[in-house]
């Protein structure tokens, strides 16, 4: 004699396999807010960023989506307020809703819900995409997001991924050589350099995290809860307290030349030996080092030697499991956001790529199905996700 | 195969281009792996002598051990060094993490065994009745000593470029306990491992050359002195 | 030749795993004489010239050497340096012959010019000089033995202990090489313990000869004496050839 219960999922599996109304209703159980009331109205100004604008009304930097939300759903009703598609786009003049904190929370929290998933988005494109090497920075691979998310995509598209874990410099070289099928990197600049040269293809964005400023507790440069990370970075100089620099031409390297560029440190430019046109930048002085090597033994190194670092916050929440005393003493600057994009390698100039497998990764990658993934991860572990959606079609179904 | 090319032609312009952080590299390479041969010389040519020419107990143990030591993977010594000197433990109050001393102890730990080692098997290919042949000649037994190791010259030198070899070309472990920091632990080794992960493969080949040059001429200076063991 | 003794043997006994080898119960040895040791291999004839030059520890008895009495401790290196063997299986060292030769010379703080004007009269002396500058380990059997002499006589040992030291050679090297034992003995007053094989050799050369056998001194006496008329019936066979071996 069955249970209730099993002859319900019996029902339910039936109803699934026949493609039945079931799976084409609605799955999003949350409704969202149809109209809010704005407590205040700000306009955009030089140099403001949704996160910065958050930070001065809510004391919080991760409730920026809440103020884009709210705007948008303004904007169907007045356009007097801005329509904004990329969270990292706003532009000066805009006008921007700000709800009340309360609304803020609720829209929060739908915009972090999984936005409505219809059914030919989970429909696989291909079932025989085969071996795909997947040339990326070494934070997705040490944050554990590629393990968590990659069977899917295995199992959807028959495929096998090898994921090569380098520095975002590397991952682009291989990219050019052919030696990738698809690149997952995080360092806007050369990415856009990788497309406009021919070598990669259909670029598109997949997620951010940010960067933090890690040291000692007992931070002797004084920095703990600064929000100006150019501020932050001056003192550690000014101090001179030991900074360890992953120094490895990675996306985050790439990012804190930018960091320390902004300050008015004098910097020494050091030309590459290869590329004249190619220059890093470093302060002066011994309490900075270069390390040249990825982000997990970045950490060890200035955990072992109480020094100040910049890390993703993923790899550096990944590596509190393992126990380390470096703590986040700087976050929340707009300068510190980091977004990723996938770009496949151009199959024109290297005919022998997977050029399929890198499309179907491309979309499974953006699909909102993997970034609802995206979204959930690391939440159970850390009680705050790792990295933020952020694909076109993850911030379509969200508006 | 034209990234090769262009790499091995790029790699002889930055080797003429005088460039101080390249030359600081090599330096560093060897100096840090000369220094870890000298020590392991030290200890392993009278290690490796005593073992070869006297019978003692637990004489097997420690040849069981040497042997295991010659093949040991170097980067579980550099595991072993770092946990020695992390700030957690027991010698974390010398303060040798990522310096050049941390990277001498774990290349000196790494060469020793193969010094010895060698050194042994050269010494126990000399006749056996050689030492009591230079005892009848007056020869004080440390007299002895030194003109069996004469004798075994060529092996002799063969142990020292056999530990040489391993610590020049190592990297995992000075990686480990060196952490690779620009102008004060970065070697030739892990210079090329960094190179290649940013994408300069032209400079990476062009630190390959360099090390492979470098490790030749040491290994020619050696052959020589070997040479003259037939004059 | 004097009858002070410069070795006095009592009772010395070798034993390798367990088996007794050698077993001296009285063995005097005078200063300036020739000694021949005979015996059939194996008898312990080198094990007890290796015992003359301090390369053994006893593992009984009491050995003598001039004043000094063996005891568990070391030789004093002044009067180890004082004898020398010439082994039945000379080792040479990787080195030219001149260098062979100039060994215990240079262990003995030895150097330049003076080395050489010896080392070239040793190799003189042997027939050698025409091969000073030879690698060593290139030489026939009967060279290294010649070359192994000549680098014992530079030392100008005060006992000079002889394994089977023509062994090798062919009949014109045995006479010279003999002739340079007689030479040494008579003009050095150099004390030699010659081992042979031959009864022949002991006969020409030995003020006295002594019979080895089984690790035992079965007699000893004037080589005349010993072959004329030897008062052991062993002694008597081995010198006719009967001794089964
Ligand atoms: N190192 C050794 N270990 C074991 N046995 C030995 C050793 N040296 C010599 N012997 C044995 O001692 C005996 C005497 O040897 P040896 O003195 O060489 O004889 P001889 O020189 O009279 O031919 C022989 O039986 C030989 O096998
Ligand atoms: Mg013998």
């Amino acid at each position: 004699m069955l249970s209730y219960l099993q002859k319900m999922v019996l029902v339910v599996a039936l109803l699934l396999l026949t493609g039945g109304p079931l799976t084409s209703a609605p799955t999003h159980a949350q409704s969202s807010p149809k109209s809010v009331a704005c407590e205040q109205e700000v306009v955009v100004q030089a140099d403001d960023w949704l996160s910065k604008i958050a930070e001065k009304a809510y004391g919080d930097v991760l409730t920026y989506p809440a103020i884009a939300e709210a705007t948008n759903l303004k904007n169907a009703e007045d356009k007097s307020f801005a329509q904004i598609e990329n969270y990292d786009l706003i532009e000066v003049g805009w006008k921007l809703c700000l709800p009340s904190a309360a609304d803020a929370q609720t829209l929060l929290d739908f915009a972090l819900a999984a936005p409505e998933i219809t059914p030919s988005d989970s429909a696989p494109v291909t079932t025989d995409v085969g071996r795909l090497v997947l040339a990326t920075t070494t934070s997705t691979e040490n944050s554990g997001l590629l393990a968590a998310i990659l069977p899917d995509f295995e199992a959807k598209y028959g495929a096998s991924v090898e994921v090569i874990a380098v520095g975002t410099g590397q991952a682009i070289e291989l990219g050019e050589n052919g030696d990738a099928d698809v690149v997952l990197v995080h360092a806007r600049d050369r990415e856009d350099a990788f497309v406009e040269a021919g070598y990669g293809v259909n670029r598109q964005d997949v997620m951010y995290n940010d960067f933090v400023i890690l040291g000692p507790e007992t931070d002797p440069a004084g920095i703990k809860g600064m929000t100006d990370v150019a501020a932050a970075l001056t003192q550690i100089a000014e101090t001179n307290s030991l900074f360890i620099s992953r120094g490895d031409d990675s996306g985050t390297h790439i990012k804190e030349q930018t960091l320390w560029q902004a300050t008015s440190l004098p910097l020494d430019e050091v030309k590459d030996l290869e590329d004249a046109k190619k220059i890093t930048y470093k302060p002066q002085g011994d309490w900075y080092q270069s390390i040249g090597q990825g982000m997990g033994a970045t950490l060890t190194v200035a955990d072992e030697q109480q020094a100040y670092t910049l890390s993703d916050r993923a790899t550096y929440l990944a590596r509190t499991l393992e126990g380390i005393d470096l703590v986040i003493l700087v976050e929340g600057d707009s300068r510190l956001f980091n977004p990723y994009g996938v770009i496949a390698v151009n199959p024109e100039l290297h005919p022998t790529v997977n050029a399929k497998g890198a499309a179907a990764f491309i979309d499974w990658m953006t699909s909102l199905e993997t970034q609802q993934m995206i979204s959930e991860f690391g939440v159970a572990e850390f009680g705050q996700p790792l990295f933020v959606a952020d694909s076109v079609a993850w911030n379509a179904a969200k508006q | 195969m034209d990234d090769l090319i262009r790499g091995i032609i790029q790699a002889f312009e930055i080797i003429f281009s005088l460039n101080p952080a390249l030359y600081e590299v090599i330096w560093l390479s060897l100096s840090v792996s000369g220094i870890a041969l000298v020590f392991s010389t030290v200890l392993g040519i009278p290690l490796g002598a005593a073992m070869a020419l006297t019978r003692f107990p637990g004489r097997q143990l420690m040849t069981a051990l040497l042997y295991t030591g010659m093949g040991f993977p170097p980067v579980v010594i550099g595991l072993f060094v770092y946990l020695m000197l992390s700030r957690s433990g027991p010698a974390g109050q010398l303060g040798w993490l990522f310096t050049p001393k941390a990277m001498i102890v774990a290349q000196t730990i790494i060469s020793f065994p193969l010094v010895a080692g060698f050194t042994m098997a050269a010494v126990m290919g000399v006749d056996p009745h050689l030492r009591r042949q230079l005892m009848s000649l007056g020869a004080t037994p440390w007299q002895a000593t030194v003109t069996i190791l004469l004798e075994a010259k060529i092996g002799v030198i063969v142990a020292i470029v056999a530990g040489f070899g391993a610590i020049i070309s190592e990297v995992g472990a000075v990686m480990l306990v060196g952490g690779n920091i620009e102008g004060k632990t970065r070697v030739l080794t892990t210079a090329i491992v960094l190179e290649t992960q940013k994408g300069n493969f032209d400079l990476a080949i062009a630190l390959g050359l360099v090390l492979l040059l470098l490790s030749f001429l040491v290994n020619v200076a050696l052959l020589r002195l070997q040479g003259k063991a037939f004059s | 030749m004097s009858t002070n003794s410069v070795y006095k043997l009592h009772n010395l006994t070798q034993t390798y795993n367990d088996r007794t080898v050698l077993n001296i119960e009285r063995l005097n040895i005078f200063a300036g004489e020739i000694l021949a040791i005979v015996g059939p291999s194996g008898a312990g004839k080198s094990t007890l010239l290796r015992h003359l030059n301090f390369l053994e520890r006893p593992a009984s008895g009491s050995l003598k050497f001039e004043a000094f009495h063996l005891n568990g401790e070391g030789v004093p290196l002044n009067l180890r340096r004082k004898i020398t063997t010439v082994f039945q299986n000379p080792v040479l060292l990787t080195r030219s012959v001149a260098d062979n030769v100039a060994y215990g010379l240079k262990l003995r703080g030895k150097s330049g010019d003076q080395v050489k004007q010896i080392v070239d009269d040793a190799l003189d002396l042997v027939g050698l000089n025409n091969l000073t500058h030879t690698g060593a380990r290139t030489l026939s059997g009967g060279e290294a033995q010649r070359v192994a002499l000549a680098r014992a006589l530079v030392i100008q040992p005060a006992v000079l202990l002889l394994d089977e030291p023509t062994a090798n050679l062919d009949p014109y090297n045995v006479k010279l090489i003999e002739n340079i034992i007689t030479q040494v003995n008579r003009e050095q007053g150099t004390t030699i313990v010659i081992v042979t094989h031959n009864i022949f050799q002991a006969k020409r050369l030995a003020h006295r000869t002594a019979l080895l056998l089984e690790g035992r001194l079965v007699e000893i006496a004037e080589t005349n004496t010993f072959f004329s008329n030897p008062s052991d019936s062993r002694t008597k066979a081995f010198i006719h050839g009967e001794m089964v071996y």
